[in-house]
């Protein structure tokens, strides 16, 4: 079960795996079978059939029905995988050969769509000189050494991948034919003997037949002569001149005729029953033949009530899904976190053994960091001037990038694509001096600044699960400046309802949800937590040059790796964020630019005069008053004090000194 | 008129000075601000600019941190005022004194409204009043108003009585003691930097540097090496510097540590009326049947710096230079700490070979052995930053190795399997 938030990249893990594996299991190929979750759960299976359609929609029995058009569903997309793969593999022998062959190429990949019979396959293996060594392993394809070596245990290769693509065909035939389709096998063993003699008895053919005797006689002298028994040799001699007789006489006819026939007519059964029999000995037959599908069901999240439904599937489907195939379940956190509940709270759990692996994708920042670090270079210039104002650009780049990316891979990507340019440079200029950027880069260098903070950093380490509810709290103040709201609710319970709107499923997917609420798994202590973090945050951004300090104060720890440079970038970017006045409205914010840099509310340079001038009156009075204050005791106030002690003291001395010390 | 020797003494006080020391904490500097009025001055010759807007941003917002912050500045400035008179520094005296309140208080790490509170506390243990007086900048009308009462104030601080320095540091210990007990039982936050421990540090004397008195951050290192400080012998009566032996008592429990027995002269005398009426036992820390660590870690960089206590891992980590305080101060804590180790961790430097690091150490461990009676049991390992290829490369004494843990209790798991 690999989970993670919408376009965190959870199938590019899978093709990365993937590709990574490909060539490291000798003589097997491994094939991505996708499938679409909400069509495998929710939808029909298309079918060529109204009947079959009719057929389920009458089934009682709901569960049945959606095991049964999973089923179909694999079935289908497993054979349309591997009939491409085999369709390429055929291209890739054919292509460089004549422009005939090419042709059989493509006729191969038209056949295929029609799911042919084994004897079609076999004609075109054959006239791709495959019959030994099949067409996936074939020499004219690029080999490992391992490969050839697993192949050579493996000698009836041709015959084992046409079995397996005939399965498979005649599988996806079930699973898109017509459920009127009969096939008739008719199995004809005829055996016919006709013996047939003529006999007739005319006069000349008896004069003949006389000779014939006399020279059977000849043929038993002969015999007698050469040394044989008397008795045999005339025997011999007349059995030879009753045999021409006969032939030359006699004619007679007889025919006996055998004929058995046998006609089977199937109806394609597709219950459930028929096809969880049929699919494992499928992925057998294609294991055998050297291919390894990988299931990979993907956009479960976009399901609503996924999870019983899910959970009823890999319940029904364990034999499948654990015992014989490799399947990959793409969904979202929600599922993710009710299954590690199941699990948890029973000890027992069918979940257990279907899902083998729970894997969850977080991107820290410092992972969207490393990614830009790797594809923003900087061009050697021998300026060593300009070249520091080019990686300080970098650095800003890198974190208005990160902030605008919202941690979203694909957002990233986006990002990216909109400034670069059609070669490859980036559109981009006066980095750090546009309040634009400027603005992202404080909003992401105050996120990367609380990160810092050990009990974060630490809670993010330990549960990557928290961890991304962290990352969400972190930027949800983000996503509310994104929608354009002028005004934020970040108190606990405004944070929270915020975060659980934005994050639930029902955010994007309407109808109702089957999940537990986006926080109700959090401890009270956990969500003040956020609360707490978010606050620093959010305090970090109304005060920019507090920003600064810390994160000056975070590079020389060590903690943070930025320049100075940039992290001053803090002292001159626009106000971005205030608190609302009131202290009724304590936590509640007002953005004062927009995502775009437009100030949501514009002033005239009249107003800003009148504005100015009354805050200048205060400013001046204010600095004017500090250099007054003196804050040491006064000339008199310490005379005040001193003298009268001075005074006892020399009296006292004085006295001492009168002492006469007697004996 | 020409200015007195005095008065050039003394610091002007500027939004700068007060911005340096975290008395106000607006979102822009103060030279930032005055770059953006002179830039608004150019409206006045009808030349609009693009920043305009943001510069009145700039403008007002420092306006409303300063109007708002006007008793905080009043507030940091009397207990400055109060506090120069500790001052070791011969001169400077008041600007030192701004910097103890910043930093004795934590001034950086406090929000606008704890901050203030945190003032007020301060001066009332100056100055017994049941009202502070009234030192809000008004909105209209400047802030003459509020010099006049800040200097009224300001002479009523100045008039109090002076402090014998012996009793104040007193005092500041039996606080100490307070505190760090109070820590023990999760109670921290219930005794905030107090006047005295202000006055100690302003001073320079130990109850004012040994330790930050904000304890719900303090790390395992820090509170480590108070440990060995406290247990350093002062060279000459130096009341200043000197720690007393509940100080170190107290220090133990805090690093979850048992009090009940092994402790030696002169703590052990000091043990039974350093508890009696606190409200603690011998074991509050800890339970003595709870073996805990000795961590020697490099000088600098080090992998446990961050690292906090943990109440279930009695632990001290501490330098190689300092560890023979352990020992060899004033008191020997050899006997105390040999039943209640598993073990020994040195630290290696993520720069230096393992095997060459290993060799160095197995000559302190064998070393630090000696000093422990009866230490059969402690075990010795490394602390390393990475996995080491051979193992068997490393001396068998020092092979529980634990290999870049997050904090103490993952240090003990690794390398000691409990």
């Amino acid at each position: 079960l690999i989970a993670g938030p919408r376009g965190s990249g959870k199938t590019t893990l899978i093709d990365i795996a993937y590709q990574s594996t490909l060539s490291s299991v000798p003589g097997q190929r491994p094939v991505i079978v996708r499938l679409h979750g909400p069509s495998l759960l929710r939808g029909r299976v298309p079918s060529q059939t109204p009947g079959v359609a009719e057929q389920k929609a009458i089934d009682p029995n709901a569960t049945d029905l959606m095991t049964e058009n999973v089923l179909i569903s694999l079935v289908t997309n497993l054979y349309q995988t591997v009939a491409e793969e085999f369709a390429s593999a055929y291209r890739d022998i054919m292509c460089p050969r004549t422009p005939e062959d090419h042709e059989r190429a493509a006729q191969l990949r038209l056949a295929l769509d029609g799911a042919p019979g084994a004897s079609t396959l076999r004609d075109f293996w054959e006239s791709a000189d495959a019959m030994e060594t099949g067409v996936l392993f074939h020499p004219a394809r690029r080999l490992s050494m391992n490969d050839v070596e697993a192949l050579r245990k493996r000698p009836d290769q041709a015959k084992l991948e046409i079995a397996a693509l005939a399965t498979a065909s005649e599988a996806y035939r079930r699973c898109t034919g017509k459920l009127e389709t009969t096939e008739k096998d008719e199995n004809n063993a005829t055996r016919e003997q006709e013996l047939k003699t003529e006999a007739s008895a005319k006069g000349k053919e008896i004069a003949q037949a006389l000779v014939s005797v006399l020279a059977g006689l000849s043929v038993g002298g002969a015999a007698a002569a050469s040394g044989t028994a008397a008795t045999p040799s005339a025997v011999a001699g007349a059995v030879t001149a009753l045999l021409g007789m006969v032939t030359l006489t006699y004619t007679s006819s007889m025919k006996r005729q055998s004929t058995t026939r046998r006609e089977i007519t199937f109806l394609p059964d597709l219950s459930v029953t028929v096809l969880v029999h049929r699919f494992p000995l499928l992925l057998r037959r294609l294991r055998q033949a050297g291919i390894a599908p990988i299931f990979m069901i993907d956009e479960i999240d976009k399901i609503p009530a996924a999870a019983d439904s899910l959970n009823q599937l890999v319940s029904n489907l364990k034999f499948l899904c654990a015992d014989t195939s490799f399947f990959c379940f793409l969904t979202d956190r929600a599922y993710l976190s009710d299954v590690a509940k199941k699990t948890r709270d029973t000890s027992n759990n069918t979940l257990l053994t279907v899902y083998t692996d729970l894997m969850f994708v977080l991107y820290e920042t410092s992972s969207f960091s490393s990614y830009l670090d790797k594809v923003i270079r900087v061009p050697i210039i021998p300026d060593p001037k300009r070249l520091n104002e080019l990686l300080w650009d970098k650095e800003a780049l890198r974190l208005a990038l990160v902030h605008r990316s919202r941690m979203l891979a694909f957002n990233l990507m986006r990002e990216i694509s909109e400034i670069r340019l059609q070669d490859d440079f980036l559109n981009v200029r006066q980095l750090r001096g546009d309040p634009l950027y400027q603005m992202f880069i404080v909003m992401q260098l105050a996120v990367e600044v609380v990160l810092c903070d050990p009990l974060v950093s630490e809670r993010v380490r330990q549960d990557p699960d928290f961890g991304q509810i962290i990352y969400d709290a972190l930027y949800y103040p983000s996503r509310i400046w994104y929608q354009g709201q002028e005004e934020m609710d970040c108190t606990l319970e405004g944070l929270e309802a915020g975060m659980t709107s934005l994050n639930s499923p029902g955010a994007l997917v309407p109808g109702p949800s089957d999940r537990t609420d986006y926080l109700e798994l959090l401890k009270p202590d956990d969500r003040k937590f956020l609360y707490a973090q978010v606050r620093v945050l959010l305090g970090f951004v109304c005060e920019p040059i507090r920003l600064r300090d810390r994160v000056i104060e975070l590079i020389e720890k060590k903690q943070l790796t930025i320049s100075n440079v940039v992290a001053d970038v803090c002292s001159t970017a626009p106000i971005l964020l205030t608190r609302k006045p009131g202290i009724e409205n304590k936590d509640k914010y007002i953005w004062r630019y927009n995502w775009y840099c437009i100030p949501y509310k514009t002033a005239d340079m009249g107003e800003i005069m009148e504005t100015v001038a009354g805050a200048d009156l205060l400013l001046d009075s204010m600095v004017n008053e500090l250099l007054k204050v003196f804050p040491s005791p006064t000339v008199p106030d310490i005379e005040e004090d001193s003298i009268p002690a001075m005074g006892f003291i020399m009296d006292f001395q004085r006295e001492l000194l009168s002492l006469k010390l007697t004996a | 008129m020409a200015e007195s020797p005095t008065s050039q003494a003394l610091p002007q006080l500027s939004p700068e000075l007060l911005e340096q020391y975290f008395i106000i904490r607006p979102s822009q500097r103060w030279k930032e601000i005055q770059d953006a009025r002179t830039r608004l001055q150019e409206l006045k010759q009808d030349k609009p600019y693009e920043n305009m807007e943001a510069d009145r941003d700039r403008v007002v917002t420092y306006r409303d941190v300063l109007q708002r912050s006007g008793r905080t500045i009043a507030l940091a400035i009397c207990l400055a005022a109060h506090l120069r008179r500790f001052s070791a520094q011969p001169a400077g005296k008041f600007s030192d004194a701004l910097a103890v309140v910043s930093s004795g208080l934590d001034l950086q790490s406090l929000d606008e409204t704890t901050k203030l509170t945190e003032l007020e506390r301060c001066i009332r243990e100056v100055v017994t009043a049941d009202n502070l007086p009234v030192l809000e900048i008004p909105l209209e009308g400047g802030a003459a108003s509020w010099r006049a009462a800040l200097e009224q104030w300001l002479a009523v601080v100045n008039k109090t009585p002076a402090h014998e320095m012996r009793e104040v540091r007193r005092d500041a210990w039996t606080t100490w003691d307070s505190r760090l007990l109070a820590f023990v039982q999760g109670r921290a936050d219930e005794w905030p930097p107090d006047i005295n421990y202000l006055r100690c540090r302003a001073e320079g004397s130990a109850p004012g540097t040994i330790l930050p008195a904000r304890l719900g951050r303090l790390t395992l290192p820090q509170m480590t090496d108070a440990l060995t400080a406290a247990l350093t012998p002062v060279s000459t009566v130096d009341d200043a510097k000197e720690c007393p032996a509940t100080f170190s008592l107290a220090l133990l429990l805090a690093l979850r540590f048992d009090l009940v027995s092994e402790l030696g002269d002169p703590l052990d005398t000091v043990v039974q009326s350093f508890l009696q009426g606190r409200g603690v036992s011998r074991t509050s820390g800890t339970s003595p049947s709870i073996k805990g660590v000795l961590i020697i870690r490099t000088p600098a960089g080090s992998r446990t710096t961050p690292w906090n206590i943990n109440p279930s891992v009695p632990a001290l980590v501490t330098t190689l230079q300092n560890c023979p305080m352990l020992f060899t101060g004033k008191s020997d804590l050899g006997r105390y700490l040999a039943p209640r180790l598993t073990g020994v961790l040195f630290e290696v430097d993520r720069t230096e070979n393992v095997r060459d690091a290993a060799r160095r150490y197995l000559n302190e461990f064998k070393k630090l052995l000696e000093r422990f009676p009866n230490s059969q049991s402690i075990r010795g390992g490394l602390l390393l930053a990475r996995p080491v290829g051979d193992m068997n490369a490393l001396p068998p004494e020092l092979r529980a190795v634990a290999v870049a843990p997050s904090d103490v209790a993952e240090a003990v798991r690794l390398a000691f399997g409990s």
